[in-house]
């Protein structure tokens, strides 16, 4: 390495803290830039800068937003009296996507796990409390379906509950459109259990 | 499910293995060391992802080395083939991929394989601490009901948080409810398919054991958890428990109640196996239970799992053995592990084929009939 110009070690070093990046990729994208027109090195290096100055959390929701409060949380045509609770703002970009869902959001920030020191105040949890006014009708729990998710879901609800609000979470079963044939069978499983009356 | 093919790379004392295996009981004879139960330790790899001698993967690879593979060529009973191929390395753990392609998560996996494992520690499964038998009817379930495995992994992760919990100066009161609450939720689900799966190896237990025994004995096995009445709400019970226990489970450092303490009692004529069986008694009744394993495997996938025996010819004679074998209604793929080959060769009543492979220092040469 000590053959290699500083700048260039600098760059290594930076791309190797990424996750998943390796040495050896880090220094595959540190030539690569190299390789680069200036003009397009510049645009990434403007890139990085502007999400690091531009974006933001939504003081409301928090979202990762450009403006504050973020675009949903601003939108009059988006029904209030609905939260939907999310881990992440990855899980909005997916919810949005189906175009199916018209209330509101609230970005937890992740999901309580003991064995990794996440407590309650390390989540936005008494953020969505102070949300719950009367106008709030429904919360909906759409934590991610692993133990921590199960269990933050369970101590969203018993918090929730003396404030007569309605809590609903996503249904697990079976993808619509899908042949039973190509399920998995723990999926499968689950669905028989969480059956539907009809 | 026939194993036709395996392959390893610094495994164990092999640094370099390629197989082929068939129908029929499978004899590997060789001194003490020279590496015949690493064989069945592969296979039994390939089909629960774990290993039977040890909980640390590492200890798997060769000395010296940096990671060890074992793969597998299979052949379903409908005649088609899939390879089941495993990387373990020190720095990156253990990869899976089936065909080539890449499995993540392996309860999808677990169970294509099915298999049973006779041991020697399974010769003290009714005279020793709860732990082994717990063990065998989670590895018997896990192998036959993806829910099971899925409520088993999730309630021991749930279990750690709550005993991590329980470490805190003041515990959040709400939280550490949440937490009992999944566990509650996840163990009366564990219990409810033990204590089913319990009562219908009970019934296959004593029926075999009579048989074996040619007498009238009464054997019994009854599920025992801390969890009172078990006909009753077990999910709000083992929730007051919990809660009930938090002070004790505080102190100990651990949750002293729920499925991963419970036990499978053993009985002979209503007195615990324990206390009133003979040594050969406690032999027979090992059979039996391994006999009913296998009865359920092959009903569950519906084709016999492939049985290991794993060097247990001092402490089961050949008799057991052969009445074993001679009580499967169908024996698919046997592979035993021994010291001596005479055994083998005075059982060919058995209605299977037998092959010879003599192993020595992390080769194995196959015995041209
Ligand atoms: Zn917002």
């Amino acid at each position: 390495m000590k053959a290699l110009p500083e700048a260039l070690q600098q760059l290594i070093q930076a791309f190797s803290r990424l996750p998943g990046i390796g040495k050896k990729t880090a220094t595959r994208l540190a030539f690569h830039v190299l390789k680069m027109d200036k003009e397009q090195a510049m645009e990434l290096a403007r890139a990085i800068q502007h999400v690091k100055t531009n974006i933001r959390f939504c003081s409301i929701c928090y979202n990762i937003t450009e403006t504050d409060p973020c675009p949903i949380c601003r939108d009059p045509l988006r029904d209030k009296s609905t939260i939907c609770v999310v881990e992440s703002s990855e899980d909005i970009l997916l919810i949005e996507r189906t175009n199916e869902y018209k209330g509101l959001y609230h970005v937890l920030g992740g999901a309580l796990s003991p064995l990794d020191g996440i407590g309650p105040e390390d989540l936005r949890i008494k953020e969505l409390l102070n949300r719950l006014t009367p106008e709030v009708k429904e919360v909906i729990l759409a934590l991610n379906p692993s133990t921590e998710g199960e269990a933050t879901a369970i101590y969203l609800a018993r918090l929730i509950k003396p404030l007569n609000i309605k809590i609903t979470r996503l249904a697990r079963g079976v993808p619509l459109g899908s042949s039973l044939e190509f399920v998995d069978e723990l999926t499968l499983s689950r669905a028989i259990q969480s059956r539907d009356e009809l | 499910m026939l194993l036709t093919r395996l392959r390893l790379e610094n495994f164990r004392n092999y640094a370099q293995l390629d197989v082929a295996f068939q129908h029929g009981v499978h004899v590997l004879y060789g001194a003490n060391g020279a590496g015949k139960t690493s064989v069945l330790e592969a296979i039994y790899y390939l089909a629960l992802l774990r290993s039977f001698r040890t909980s640390q993967d590492k200890n798997l690879v060769q000395k010296g080395k940096e990671m060890f593979r074992i793969e597998g060529i299979f052949e379903t009973p409908q005649g088609s083939h899939f390879k089941t191929h495993i990387a373990y390395s020190l720095r990156e753990g253990k990869v899976l991929s089936l065909n080539g392609e890449r499995v993540t998560r392996f309860i999808d996996y677990i169970g294509t394989i099915p298999v049973v494992l006779i041991a020697p520690s399974d010769l003290t499964i009714s005279q020793s601490g709860p732990q082994m038998r717990r063990r065998f009817i989670d590895i018997m379930l896990s192998q036959s009901n993806k829910l099971y495995l899925n409520n088993l992994k999730e309630y021991k992760r749930a279990l750690k948080h709550r005993n991590l919990l329980l470490q805190q100066e003041q515990p959040d009161e709400t939280q550490l409810a949440s937490w009992e609450a999944l566990l509650a939720r996840y163990g009366a689900e564990i219990i409810r398919k033990r204590v089913e799966t319990v009562a219908l190896l009970s019934e296959w237990v004593q029926t075999l054991y009579q048989e074996l025994s040619a007498g009238t004995d009464k054997v019994k096995l009854v599920y025992r958890s801390g969890v009172k009445n078990l006909s009753d709400n077990v999910e709000a019970q083992l929730a007051q428990l919990l809660r009930a226990n938090r002070a004790r489970d505080a102190a100990l450092g651990s949750t002293t109640v729920g499925p991963h303490r419970d036990d499978i009692l053993f009985l002979l004529n209503g007195l615990p196996f324990r206390q009133v069986g003979s040594q050969g008694e406690h032999k027979t009744l090992i059979i039996a239970l391994k006999l009913a394993e296998f009865r359920y495997l092959q009903q569950m996938h519906q084709q016999p799992p492939i049985l290991l025996f794993d060097d247990i010819f001092g402490e089961l004679d050949a008799t057991r053995i052969q009445a074993m074998l001679g009580r499967l209604t169908e024996i698919g793929q046997v592979f035993v592990t021994t010291t001596s080959k005479n055994f083998f060769e005075k059982m060919h009543e058995i209605p299977a084929s037998f092959h010879y492979y003599n192993v020595k220092n992390g080769t194995i040469s196959a015995e041209v009939a």
